[in-house]
């Protein structure tokens, strides 16, 4: 490892040791109690005034109100607060060192060895709600790394993995530098390859295990391999091929990019051809909406790019269309995932936001909110364990201060296995980012901001909190000041010249007086 | 696990099975195309017709064999001027490849990978081009498999042959490739790291060495050359790209040892290698070289241009570059070096799609084809030839975005009697001749109308004064009727007489109203009112006899007044608008609301309250009115006390001694003419007069009851608004058309009666220089040389002769001959089809054919005024063609075609 990367290490870990000071007592209890809250489940009706009752890590119960809280838990009041599964990011490489390998066949990899627990964008994604990733290799790629669910804190992978060996990535889009006949042709050689190595090595085996039971009349070459293929032992796969050797074996499942409709159909065809179905996802970007017909008819789940919306131009008249992709998924009755954004700038980093968007277009709020929660998980292959406020299911919960898909309402705690892995009131960093606050609460200057704070309606932190973190920043670190009322200030009414008592409609009609 | 992948692989079979039932329903479009010329890849047809059904063709031969087997239930679209060829089979193209893989030797890269299935290829349709060979590259001793694909339609369906050929290339890029370098694995130090593999072949001569070498090997070990071992044991044929003669003999030898079929790409053919290909058996695929000047190295096949070929042989052309923009200049470079031009076309559709592998789908129009067709504006082996349509699979996959572009090429243009174009064309753009010449432009995308060996265009032709549209409507009609109104979208009568060849009409009421009215200049096609008249009124028709000459000049001074009223207003406005521009206050004059006040005196003979009575002439019984009138000076005013007028009548008028003359002005001016009234006072408190209307009198008496005049308030219009804008005189439509004669917009056309009627009438517009055409009755064999010294033009009468003084005369062949221009005219209301008919009697009776034709066409245009516009072939003029075999007025002529604004009159 570099020596750079440990540089990041090592901040990573001081920071985080940071971070999680005010988490460390909660930690000491098995049993805890979320009560008060209404539990949006997902899977099913929402409980007002609902008990989450969580033991080692697993949701134990869900109820109502008169549900018996056992003596020994630790009860958390979450009245007035909506309590949400975690949401999960479908597919993301924004938590590796790099996203990408430079070698462009590379199965033998896993995200493993690049997950950088120090990124910025863990600490975020709890920040935002999302409490299970599906790190991925990104899509510049042939045959790319093995991908893992992790939660997003954490001092080690080891520690944030939750299930290691998720699916393979692959591309049938041509990966920088190479144009799609060479992608295709190397793409096909890897699975030539790996049928030929597994073919010698079920013959090897069967000669061997022949040998060892003194069979008589060995199987002539053909059935030999045939009947070699259920010989081979774990011990027997070689690291290039393991990995391979997995997905053809039904222990991994088969991500494939597609970044233009004309790629589906190769992707759907190599799916069919390998026996990869089940367990294929398709990755798409670019216009491989197009292709949502073909998608359809192979009942195969989709991750959507962060954009949501493609435009077109026509090449003979020049104009330019847009597509809501979500919507053609829709229409095709295509199951379809989220994925964050990559960028720290652009309001697609918030999965709530592109659910939000889906709601606009015309989903109803329990698809949209199922969309990033239940049905990534689905998407994933791990509905078993996450998605949803179930028993039995990994507590990894969100406590929102409103509906999940409104831009007002934020995280105010994240529990993750049952531990509180993140309170908004203990948030070290968006504390640090303004710690002048409380020198300056005495100025006139600051005392006008209050007044005027609940005027600076929500239209205003609608778009302000989305979009940077130091929007949200801003009103953690006031909120820790002041506990009633929070306060919406944000960058941009502090931009505002400062006589200007009234923001708000009302008084500023008054004009001058 | 094998099995399970098999279950899973015929389950997949299955599925497409299931699936391909549906794809074969998105059939395409079902008709029948009839055009011109048709080309069906193999064979030439003129007037041929395709069916197709189902987006493939069902029926295929000249239209009189197709045309009987119809049953009708297709829609038939027709071409007469188009040229039809299947789609274009591009044997080359650059659309894909060459392939970024390092290997010099591979198999594993298929052309079809990087075919976008669901690409817009529009601009690429727009060469005619529907299919396309899509190949790895050139760039490598063995660069991949090919594949063939079409351009459009549904993208599982694009693909015909996804591997087609393996290409080969033996060009002299393919040598010292670079070397291969292996990645070690895993990257450790205990793994050695190899150095880079160098690749073959190092020279010219070690290609077919290190070609023949890899297929053996893949032969042998075939799980270490999978995909060559597999590609090569299908047997497609081998694609070879030459440019040397030693390659292509060695290429030939070692097919010919292999036994593997191929052909060949080849920038150009050096003579006597023909025989050799012919004799193996091995077709080629010609890319032409580009114009550019390069001289090739040494041993090179030839160079620019297309080769002289001793025999046809069926192969297959390629632009240069593979760039398919340029397929349409190899076309015409190599149709220029064939026997015929037509053999070219089999080179780009079904050779090309033989030596592909796909002619049982494209390249031909056949029974059985995919209905892949382009509708060429003229032979696809012209240089300016382009698609006006582009089917693919009978759905229209290409169009040019509408414009109304034609040329029209003819034996000869007739631009007037003195002279004729031989073999020339037309260009008409907007349904406006745009050019006229031997070689015009020929726009992207225009028509092309070949008007064949012994056509003779000519311009359409004018019938000066006809009353087609009127549908009987008799009525007589004055200036201010909205004649226009009557025209319409045109109908069965409108479209015989267009196709009888007149394309313009003077529409003239059957009767004038007081001998006046109004012409309408009109077209007799279009789709619409606006599409056929220029103005709502384009002529005014007065009629003059010996008598009553005196209407005509009343009639012009009212417009003389009214025009004047109509310039102070704009010039008073012009004067608003820079007083406002430059900021100027503008103070409202107060004159504009007056109350007039007439002064009183005594001793006045007729200022006071008169009692009128009006009788005789036109009027039942006698009709009293009541009426005040105010002497000023030697000028009175009068009006009408009772019965109250519905609008303020006010008379005005002169005093001279006990004569009493004035006029009646009527507001509205919906009066015909103004009423005069003549009267004498015959005593102090009496008077007897006239009052008369245009040739209508009544007699007046009057006695004064009083002498004191009634006082009035007098509102006048107000000709200011309150920002002081001038408001516009009142239009009154009767006077409309004067105004515009007088603003010299529209001519006059002046029918003159009588003996000695002419002289004056010209005279009269000569000196108001209002330019104005006669309609003459048989009198004007007296004014020939007026009519020669003033330029005048006549509108021959229906009748075509007059007895003179024991003669018969002629009035077109005596004018025409002696110089002066005439025009005909048909007053009928569908007679103006036998207009033609009525001309070619005028020949037979003496009259050039060509001053017939100039008659009907440059002398009518002149006669209705409109000769800047149409009547001529020329630049600038509207493009009302007639498409003749053989001179109008020569026998066994017949009209083929006629054009009105550009737009060719369907039977």
């Amino acid at each position: 490892m570099s020596t750079l990367t440990h540089k990041f290490l090592t901040l990573g870990i001081a920071l985080l040791l940071l971070f999680q000071q005010g988490v460390a007592e909660a930690q000491s209890s098995p049993k805890v109690a979320l009560t008060g809250g209404k539990i949006l489940t997902v899977s099913g009706a929402p409980v007002v005034d609902g008990t989450i009752l969580i033991e080692n890590g697993i949701i134990q119960a869900v109820g109502g109100a008169d549900m018996e809280v056992p003596y020994d838990a630790m009860e958390v009041d979450c009245s007035g607060m909506i309590l949400a599964p975690g949401l999960v990011d479908a597919h993301n490489p924004a938590g590796l060192d790099i996203p990408n390998e430079n070698l462009s066949v590379a199965p033998f990899v896993d995200v493993y060895d690049a997950i950088d627990p120090s990124r910025f964008f863990f600490e975020n994604s709890l920040r935002n709600g999302i409490s299970t990733v599906h790190v991925m290799q990104g899509n510049n790629c042939v045959v790319g790394g093995v991908s893992r669910i992790v939660h997003p804190i954490g001092l080690s992978p080891d520690e944030m993995t939750r299930l290691p060996g998720i699916a393979l990535k692959m591309s049938v889009t041509p990966k920088g530098g190479y144009d799609r006949l060479r992608q295709r042709a190397e793409l096909r050689g890897v699975f030539s390859e790996f049928d030929r190595w597994h073919e010698n090595l079920a013959e090897t085996r069967y000669e061997q295990e022949a040998e060892n039971s003194d069979e008589l009349n060995p199987l002539p070459p053909a059935e030999a391999r045939e009947k070699g293929k259920s010989m081979i032992r774990e011990e027997d796969l070689d690291d290039r091929h393991r990995h391979l050797a997995y997905l053809d074996g039904g222990k991994l499942g088969a991500w494939i990019h597609c970044g233009a409709a004309t790629d589906v159909a190769p992707a759907i065809a190599m799916i069919a051809d390998r026996g990869w179905t089940g367990r294929a996802v398709l990755v798409l970007s670019g216009d491989a909406h197009l292709a949502a017909a073909e998608i359809a008819a192979a009942k195969v789940p989709v991750v959507l790019d962060s954009d949501l919306i493609h435009r077109e131009r026509d090449a003979i008249t020049g104009e330019v269309e847009e597509t809501f992709i979500p919507e053609v998924m829709r229409q095709n009755r295509i199951r379809f995932a989220l994925q964050a954004g990559r960028s720290n700038v652009m309001p697609e980093n918030l999965l709530t936001y592109q659910a939000a968007r889906l709601v606009r277009n015309g989903m109803s709020q329990e698809q949209a909110l199922r969309t990033i929660t239940l049905g990534a998980a689905e998407i994933c292959g791990v509905a078993d364990q996450y998605g949803s406020i179930d028993k039995g299911k990994v507590a990894n919960i969100v406590m929102w201060t409103g509906n999940p898909l409104e831009m007002t309402s934020w995280v105010q705690k994240v529990w993750i296995e049952g531990i509180l892995a993140y309170d908004r009131e203990m948030d070290a960093r968006l504390q640090r980012l303004f710690p002048e606050m409380e020198e300056e609460e005495s100025s006139d200057e600051s005392k006008k901001m209050e007044e005027t704070s609940e005027g600076a309606s929500g239209e205003e932190a609608k778009g302000e909190e989305g979009s940077t973190e130091e929007g949200a920043g801003a009103k953690g670190s006031e909120e820790t000041q002041e506990d009633a009322e929070p306060l919406k200030k944000d960058g941009k009414s502090e931009e505002k010249p400062a006589p200007s008592p009234a923001p708000d409609t009302d008084s500023a009609s008054k004009g001058g007086l | 696990m094998q099995t399970g992948k098999w279950t899973r692989l015929t389950g997949l079979l299955l599925l497409i099975l299931v699936l391909l039932p549906s794809a074969e329903v998105r059939a395409g479009g079902d008709f029948v195309l009839r055009a011109g010329h048709l080309h069906t890849g193999q064979q030439s047809l003129v007037d041929g017709a395709i069916v197709v059904r189902d987006g493939r063709v069902v029926d295929c031969g000249p239209w009189a064999q197709i045309s009987a087997g119809l049953v009708g239930d297709l829609p038939l679209l027709h071409w007469p001027d188009a040229y039809v060829t299947p789609g274009l089979v591009a044997a080359s193209s650059a659309v894909v490849g060459p392939h970024r893989g390092d290997e010099s030797i591979s198999a594993a890269f298929r052309a079809v990978d990087g075919y976008n299935t669901y690409g817009d290829h529009r601009p690429l349709l727009e060469t005619g081009v529907t299919t396309i060979h899509v190949n790895p590259g050139e760039h490598r001793l063995m660069s991949g498999q090919g594949a063939v694909v079409k351009l459009e339609g549904a993208p599982a369906g694009r693909v015909l042959v996804d591997s087609s050929d393996l290409a080969i290339s033996l060009r002299d890029r393919v040598d010292n490739p670079d070397p291969l370098l292996e990645i070690p694995f895993p990257a450790s130090s205990d793994v050695q790291i190899e150095p880079p593999a160098p690749q073959r072949p190092a020279s010219r001569i070690d290609r077919l060495l290190a070609l023949r070498e890899a297929i053996d090997m893949a032969g042998k070990d075939s799980l270490a050359h999978g995909e060559l071992a597999k590609v090569w044991g299908t047997g497609v044929p081998m694609r070879i790209s030459v440019d040397a003669a030693p390659d292509l003999q060695g290429m030939l030898q070692m097919m010919q040892s292999e036994g593997r079929q191929g052909y060949l790409v080849a920038d150009a053919m050096v003579g006597g290698m023909e025989a050799d290909l012919a004799a193996a058996g091995v077709p080629v695929v010609l890319r032409m070289r580009g114009p550019q000047g390069d001289i090739p190295n040494g041993g090179v096949l030839r160079s620019h241009g297309f080769p002289h070929l001793k025999d046809s042989p069926a192969w297959a052309l390629a632009p240069p570059g593979d760039d398919l923009s340029q397929l349409g200049w190899a076309m015409s470079e190599a149709a220029a070096a064939m026997d015929s031009p037509e053999s070219v076309i089999p080179w780009v559709t079904h050779n090309a799609a033989r030596i592909l592998g796909v002619a049982d789908r494209v390249g031909h129009l056949h029974p059985g084809a995919d209905a892949d067709i382009v509708v060429w504006n003229d032979a696809p082996w012209k240089i300016h030839a382009r698609p006006l349509e582009v089917f693919v699979e009978g759905l229209r996959a290409w169009q040019p975005e509408e414009q109304h572009t034609k040329v029209i090429s003819a034996e000869t243009i007739w631009i007037s009697p003195g002279e004729q174009l031989t073999d020339a064309q037309v260009l008409i753009e907007n349904g406006v001749i745009t050019a006229v010449g031997h070689r015009v432009p020929h726009p992207p995308h225009c028509q092309v109308i070949d008007a064949g060996p012994g056509s003779f265009l000519a311009p359409g032709f004018i019938d000066c004064y006809g009353h087609l549209g009127l549908e009987g409507d008799s009525a007589s009609m004055g200036t201010g009727d909205r004649l226009h109104r009557t025209l319409g979208v045109t109908g069965d009568r409108e479209h015989s007489v267009a196709l009888a060849g007149v394309t313009s009409q003077l529409l003239a009421p059957k009767r004038l109203q007081r001998g006046a009215g109004i012409g309408v200049l009109a077209k007799t096609s279009g789709d619409s009112r606006e599409a056929r008249i220029d103005e709502h009124y384009s002529m005014l028709l007065l009629e003059i006899s010996d008598s009553g000459f005196g209407a005509i000049r009343r009639l012009f001074d009212q417009g003389q007044k009214y025009l004047e009223s109509w310039e102070k207003y704009e010039k008073d406005l012009a004067e608003w608008k820079k007083k406002i521009e430059a900021g100027e206050k503008i103070e409202k004059s107060k004159q504009e609301e007056v109350e007039e006040i007439p002064e009183e005196k005594l001793d006045d003979p007729l200022t006071g309250i008169w009692e009128m009575t009006i009788s005789g002439g036109p009027i039942p019984e006698p009709e009293s009115a009541t009426l005040s009138i105010t002497l000023t000076g030697s000028e009175w005013e009068g009006r009408l006390v009772e019965p109250a007028p519905p609008v303020p009548v006010r008379m005005v008028g002169t005093l001279e001694g006990t004569t009493l003359k004035g006029t009646i002005e009527v507001p509205d001016g919906d009066l015909p003419d103004t009423p005069r009234i003549e009267a004498e006072l015959t005593g102090e408190d009496s008077m007897e007069g006239k009052i008369s209307i245009l040739a209508f009198s009544a007699d007046l008496s009057g006695t004064r009851t009083s002498k004191e005049a009634k006082t009035f308030k007098v509102t006048r219009r107000k000709k200011q608004d309150d920002d002081g804008r001038p408001r516009p005189p009142r239009v009154r439509a009767t006077l409309e058309p004067i105004r515009s004669v007088l603003e010299k917009k529209i001519p006059v056309l002046v029918s003159v009666r009588g003996f000695n009627t002419l002289p004056s009438v010209v005279d009269y517009f000569t000196g108001k220089e209002i330019p104005f055409a006669v309609q003459l009755d048989q009198f004007m064999r007296f004014h020939k040389d007026l009519l020669l010294e003033k330029k005048i033009p006549v509108l021959l009468p229906d009748q075509m002769s007059f007895e003179a003084a024991d003669t018969t005369y002629m009035p077109s062949t005596w004018l025409g001959r002696s110089g002066v221009t005439v025009g005909f005219r048909s007053s009928a209301a569908d007679g103006a089809r036998r207009l033609p008919f009525r001309v070619r009697g005028e020949v037979a009776n003496g009259m050039a054919a060509d001053a017939a034709l100039d008659a009907l066409t440059r002398g009518a245009a002149k006669v209705v005024g409109a000769h800047d516009r149409i009547g001529q072939i020329g630049v600038g003029m509207e493009a009302d063609l007639l498409i003749w075999k053989g001179h109008p007025f020569e026998g066994g002529s017949r009209l083929e075609r006629v054009f009105v604004n550009g737009e060719e009159v369907q039977r």
